[in-house]
């Protein structure tokens, strides 16, 4: 199987930490399913990425742009919903697509994304360029399952005019290797930008995540925030870097990765980032790691629930402020999700 | 009067350091027992231990409850046997609310499904009890609560879950004085002669809603006096002094 590398830091550190970038094995593609929308009114056929997008590595990038291209357009002033379901199959595991979104100016965007699919190993690389016109507004919300040997990659970039706002909320709960990879680029000044992943790592999961948001435009906002648990065999590298580009002034951006590592074979890196040459700018990051808060596990027992109760209500805790975020419909199923990855936790 | 909790010659310690120094002490059920003394002196040790924290180690010494030896048992399974401790600083956890913690806990350590409705309808009594706004249920476990409010939840969970055995650990600090009565109030009405009360308090204004049949001052990890009601006005009127010179503190 091949060898790539992939999210690459943009400032690189001392190689001996090997944090620069991930090595991971990239398979190679067979059967691919088919995406499927929950309404074609919006979607054309065609298109290619922007020249200036990036992805996670070469590989996946060229992996996604194989697979078939749709662009899909928002009109000025208008509102649409959207569902696309990405649905891998026993005799089809594997996908790979790119999807080109335009929200005109005064749009909006409520777009929800499911990922599923069965434990047969395969491949999804998508890429999706996402183009956010002056005071439009895009939801999206992603809930990932099942497909625990299947090595995922989530690419997108994003691009947001003056008073525009993108809210990307996602449950990466399944998939083998998943990898996100997201930029953000804040052209406009008020624009915003917010990234907020729960996961629930176990077995032998891997989950490589990779922000990077660019504030251009003046007293622009950023948000990433990734919270989850990590047990078994799992590991979870996090690299977030907010950069903050002369003559943002005015903008604040923060970041924050929390995980709980639940057994001692998991492994958390967490690479928060923050790049600045603009003086007046307010930039916060935070990441803790480690065992779960002993006081909080203390109190929920001493209300009689048994430790496993307690574990799965003190990680409920930390991955809810990402879960209430989500679009309602896909709530109970995150939760629910999580509740049996936690009574499965080792494998 | 059947005993509930026996402890005998207990001694706690956390890392190297002993807090508790031999304590001993008996509670029958339907008595009130107020523990009293300086601060640092081993009182809120003396209920974590009971409660079976692993922060603190027995070093030496039995803890009885209902006859069975508990003093290896762990926090929940002494929650399940009916003791509750109220917390003198209650942790919030946020993602789950009151109403679900509370009826998950009232299922786990009555060891009976709580059919929804008619525990909404006991939430909502209880809530009202204490003066509370019913959207409370709704809220994250201590999410948010002012100091009071977290001391009023304590006393929400405690009078649904109905333990054998309440330890109040400075639950009327942090009250206002409508606040302080209120809470006594429903301390008085959840005490009867099946359970028991251990108090810790520093203020006597909650004794003046709940009368104690034991009082116990507590100095330097071990219990110095042991007495009645009117050791409450003692230590009002002259303080703890003679108990430091004694202790050579």
């Amino acid at each position: 199987m091949e060898k790539i590398l992939i999210n690459r830091l943009p400032m690189l550190t001392y190689r001996h930490l090997h944090t620069n970038e991930t090595e991971i094995a990239f398979p190679q593609q067979a059967k691919t399913a088919d995406a499927v929308f929950s309404s074609l009114a919006l979607v054309r056929p065609g298109g290619s990425l922007p020249d200036t997008f990036q992805g996670a590595s070469r590989e996946t990038r060229e992996a996604a742009a194989a697979g078939p291209a749709c662009r899909i357009d928002i009109p000025d002033g208008t509102e649409q919903e959207l569902t696309i379901t990405v649905a891998l199959k026993e005799d089809r595991p594997d996908y790979a697509g790119v999807f080109l979104f335009r929200l005109g100016k005064k749009a909006r965007l409520n777009l929800t994304w499911k990922w599923t699919g069965t434990g047969k190993p395969g491949r999804c690389c998508t890429a999706s360029s996402y183009e956010v016109g002056e005071e439009a507004v895009l939801r999206v919300s992603k809930i990932q399952t099942g497909m625990e040997n299947t090595f995922l990659c989530d690419q997108r970039e994003c691009r947001i005019a003056g008073g525009g706002q993108a809210d990307f909320v996602s449950a990466e709960l399944g998939g083998g290797d998943t990898i996100v990879h997201s930029r953000g680029e804040l052209d406009g000044d008020h624009s915003v930008m917010k990234e907020s992943l729960c996961y629930a790592g176990t077995g032998r999961q891997r989950l490589d995540l990779f922000y990077h948001i660019t504030h251009h435009g003046k007293e622009s906002e950023s948000l990433i925030d990734v919270r989850g648990s990590l047990a078994g065999q799992s590991r979870k590298i996090f690299r977030g870097t907010i950069d903050f580009k002369r003559g943002c002034s005015g903008a604040e951006g923060t970041e924050g990765d929390y995980a709980v590592q639940l057994d001692p074979g998991a492994k958390n890196i967490s690479l928060p980032l923050l790049l600045c040459t603009e003086d007046n700018v307010v930039g916060n990051h935070a990441s803790s790691a480690g065992q779960l808060d002993r006081e909080k596990m203390y109190y929920l027992m001493s209300r009689g629930l048994s430790p496993e109760e307690a574990r799965r209500i003190a990680v409920e805790s930390l991955v809810r402020p990402v879960i209430d975020r989500l679009e309602p419909s896909l709530q109970e199923e995150a939760l629910q999700d999580i509740r049996t990855k936690l009574n499965h936790k080792g494998e | 009067m059947s005993e509930l909790i026996r402890i005998e010659n207990l001694h706690v310690a956390v890392g190297d350091k002993e807090l508790l120094h031999g304590i001993s002490l008996t509670v029958n059920k339907g008595e009130t027992h107020v523990i009293m003394g300086v601060n640092g002196a081993g009182k809120s040790t003396l209920l974590h231990a009971i409660m079976g924290n692993p922060a603190y180690t027995v070093t030496s010494g039995k803890i009885y409850f209902e006859g069975q030896d508990i003093t290896e048992l762990s926090v929940d399974k002494r929650a399940r046997l009916g003791i509750f401790l109220s917390f003198q600083s209650p942790v919030s956890v946020a993602g789950i609310t009151m109403e679900n913690f509370i009826r998950t806990a009232k299922t786990t350590v009555s060891g009976r499904q709580q059919r929804l409705f008619p525990f909404k309808r006991l939430m909502k009594q209880r809530l009202s009890d204490l003066s509370m706004d019913p959207s409370y249920a709704e809220r994250y476990l201590n999410d948010g609560f002012s100091g009071g409010e977290r001391k009023k939840s304590e006393i929400l969970q405690m009078r649904i879950l109905d333990p054998v055995l309440a330890m109040l650990d400075e639950t009327d600090s942090g009250l206002d004085v409508d606040a302080v009565r209120i809470v006594s109030k429903n301390i008085s009405e959840f005490h009867n002669e099946n359970n028991a009360l251990l108090l810790i308090t520093h203020l006597n204004q909650i004794l003046r809603f709940i009368q104690p049949d034991k009082v116990h001052i507590l100095m330097n990890g071990q219990i110095v006096q042991t007495g009645g009601p009117e050791l409450v006005e003692e230590i009002e009127t002259h303080g703890f002094d003679s108990y430091r010179t004694a202790e050579g503190m």
